[in-house]
């Protein structure tokens, strides 16, 4: 009786082993195929990321970049705030003298951050650096985004910026067209040149056939610039460009007027025409008639627009 | 093996959840760094909100320093006062004049730009804020001179002087005083038989849509210059009780209180003011 007793006793301790195990097990199985979910999404990143993929008998060929984006190394101001918009880019790094007005050293007096304004400029650097060949030759797309900011405050009174993508074509519009962009500067003359855009897509800014060699140390430094006022653009002795690069920016707001005026309803010919005038002999009527709207359009980016993203894309 | 399992079985479970996290990040990393191995990059800024549209005073002076006072009538027979607008982003932009109307002075306004000397058509300012004393560190007066931009002509301006149009002038009156039945009747100061104010009804005059000077014509970054001239006349064979005695100035009499407002106006002809 004992026996049956010490017997029974020790198929149920049996059991409870099994089960403990067996829960161990299960365990044991879910974090593996956890661990697989995590590298095969892990996997799927790495190859999403690849620009070619080729398959090849039993395996997975992948061709990683032929390139790598090399830019300063400081990270920009607003770093958090730009991360939290998890962007599918990596981040332009800048230095103190090569921003996009988002370095501390650019807050300027009676402000708390730094932020651009219209008649703020600066440069912005990069460079390419080839994997696989000894050169190589790529487009440079540049473009903007915009984004209004709201604020949220817990209750531990911490303050979160959430971020919206703007999607209004004009006020996308009128920030892609205000932020000039430059290939040249001239420190003698303070004067730029090498407008960036595109004669056949309004408001794309491609700089085409850059050519770059593996180990080359040399950054391209791209130049922006925020007109003030219409006069940095039209009046001959006050332009922000050398003179050669006139007709260029004249055809460029005129091909772009709905980016650089708000409620521009003059044809492309016209205003190509008015603001070439403009640009030997002033008139009081024909400037004040385009800077109103260009005025407008940027009252319009300061009262609705809260961040803006550069990017630069590689095609 | 058994030994790893066992030690991490007698881990506490906010020990235990701590690893798992480790583990993750170090998984996380090396994909984040994967991520960033791309084609694009970007750079994030804020934008300025543009700045309102500000009155100030003459010379680097603020608002505060916008003085009208001390006028002695028997003196001359005009009198300018010297302010500024900050118009900011604003490409163009109203000034309003209201002022009580005790003394018979003719309202007029100009556009004024600053000249280096003294001369007999200037106008002197006395400036609080531009210069420093470099012992002292304290901010000196600087006498600053004026003259009308006599040469400014444009939609509201003819040589210097802008048009100051009067919203509710009293055409009964030839001292073009505020007439109280033009505005609204709840927009009345006084009542109509007190005798004290008996003239105070305020005259409202406005210039719509004046340019900013672009380029600095005036000299200064972020201001436009104006001054009031003020012009009355005296006649002193005349006392109270004559007629006509209130058309003429007098020291004698009454305080007048002037506002100035300014106020943006960017509408264009598709959008034209309210």
């Amino acid at each position: 009786m004992k026996n049956l007793i010490r017997r029974r006793r020790r198929a149920s301790g049996d059991t409870e082993n099994r089960d403990k195990r067996r829960a161990a097990l299960l365990k044991l199985g879910a974090l593996l195929v956890f661990c697989v979910i995590v590298i095969v999404i892990g996997s799927i990143a790495w190859f999403a990321m690849n620009k070619e993929n080729s398959a090849g008998g039993m395996g997975v060929k992948a061709k990683g970049l032929p390139y790598i984006i090399e830019t300063r190394s400081g990270s920009g101001y607003y770093s958090n705030i730009y991360n939290s918009l998890n962007s599918d880019a990596a981040e332009w790094k800048i230095s103190s003298a090569h921003n996009f007005d988002n370095h501390s050293s650019a807050i300027e007096e009676n402000e708390e951050e730094p932020a651009l304004e219209p008649g703020d400029h600066g440069s912005l650097e990069f460079r390419i650096n080839p994997i696989n060949s000894d050169s190589l030759t790529v487009d440079c797309l540049f473009d903007i985004k915009a984004y209004s900011a709201t604020e949220t405050e817990d209750e531990h009174g911490v303050t979160t910026t959430t971020l919206t993508e703007i999607n209004d074509s004009s006020l996308v519009g009128y920030i892609s067209a205000h932020v000039m962009l430059f290939t040249n500067y001239d420190p003698q003359t303070g004067k730029y040149s090498g407008l960036i855009d595109n004669d056949n897509v309004s408001l794309e800014r491609l700089l085409e056939d850059q050519v770059y060699r593996k180990g080359e140390s040399t950054y391209t430094t791209i130049y922006w610039y925020w007109p003030e006022h219409l006069s940095d653009l039209t009046d001959r002795d006050n332009t922000i460009y050398a003179p050669s690069e006139h007709e260029n920016v004249i055809d460029y707001i005129a091909r772009n007027r709905n980016g650089f005026f708000k409620d521009c309803n003059d044809s492309e010919s016209k205003v190509r025409t008015d603001l070439t005038n403009l640009y030997t002999t002033y008139s009081n009527q024909i400037y004040n008639h385009y800077n109103l709207r260009f005025d407008n359009a940027d009252l319009d980016i300061g009262n609705n627009i809260s961040y803006i993203v550069l990017s630069m894309q590689i095609k | 093996m058994k030994r790893i399992m066992e030690y991490f079985k007698k881990l506490s479970l906010a020990v235990k959840i701590q690893i798992a996290l480790a583990l993750l990040c170090t998984m996380i990393i090396p994909v984040y760094a994967w991520l960033s191995y791309q084609d694009k990059i970007e750079a994030m800024s804020k934008i300025k909100e543009p700045p309102s549209i500000n009155l100030a005073s003459g010379g680097d002076d603020p608002a505060l320093f916008i003085n009208l006072e001390n006028i002695d009538v028997s003196k001359s027979t005009e009198k300018y006062f010297v302010f500024s607008v900050e118009p900011g982003k604003y490409s163009a932009y109203d000034i309003q004049l209201s002022h009580t109307t005790n003394i018979p002075f003719t309202y007029e306004l100009y556009r004024i730009v600053e000249v280096e000397n003294e001369g007999e058509d200037t106008i002197e300012y006395t400036d609080h804020t531009r210069n420093v004393d470099a012992e002292t560190g304290l901010e000196v007066e600087t006498k600053l001179y004026y003259r009308i931009m006599t040469n400014k002509n444009d939609n509201v301006t003819v040589n210097g002087k802008l048009n100051l149009v009067d919203i509710n002038p009293d055409t009964s009156d030839t001292r073009i005083l505020g007439n109280e039945a033009a505005l609204a009747a709840n927009r009345k100061n006084y009542s109509a038989s007190d005798d004290v104010n008996k003239y105070v009804k305020p005259l409202y005059s406005i210039v719509r849509k004046i340019p900013q000077l672009n380029q600095n014509e005036d000299g200064s970054k972020d201001r436009d210059y104006f001054a009031i001239k003020l012009t009355w006349q005296i006649n002193s064979n005349l006392s109270e009780g004559d007629t006509g005695y209130w058309d003429y100035a007098a020291n004698n009499k009454e305080t007048d209180i002037i506002y100035i407002s300014a106020k943006q106006n960017t509408y264009t002809e598709d959008t034209p003011s309210p």
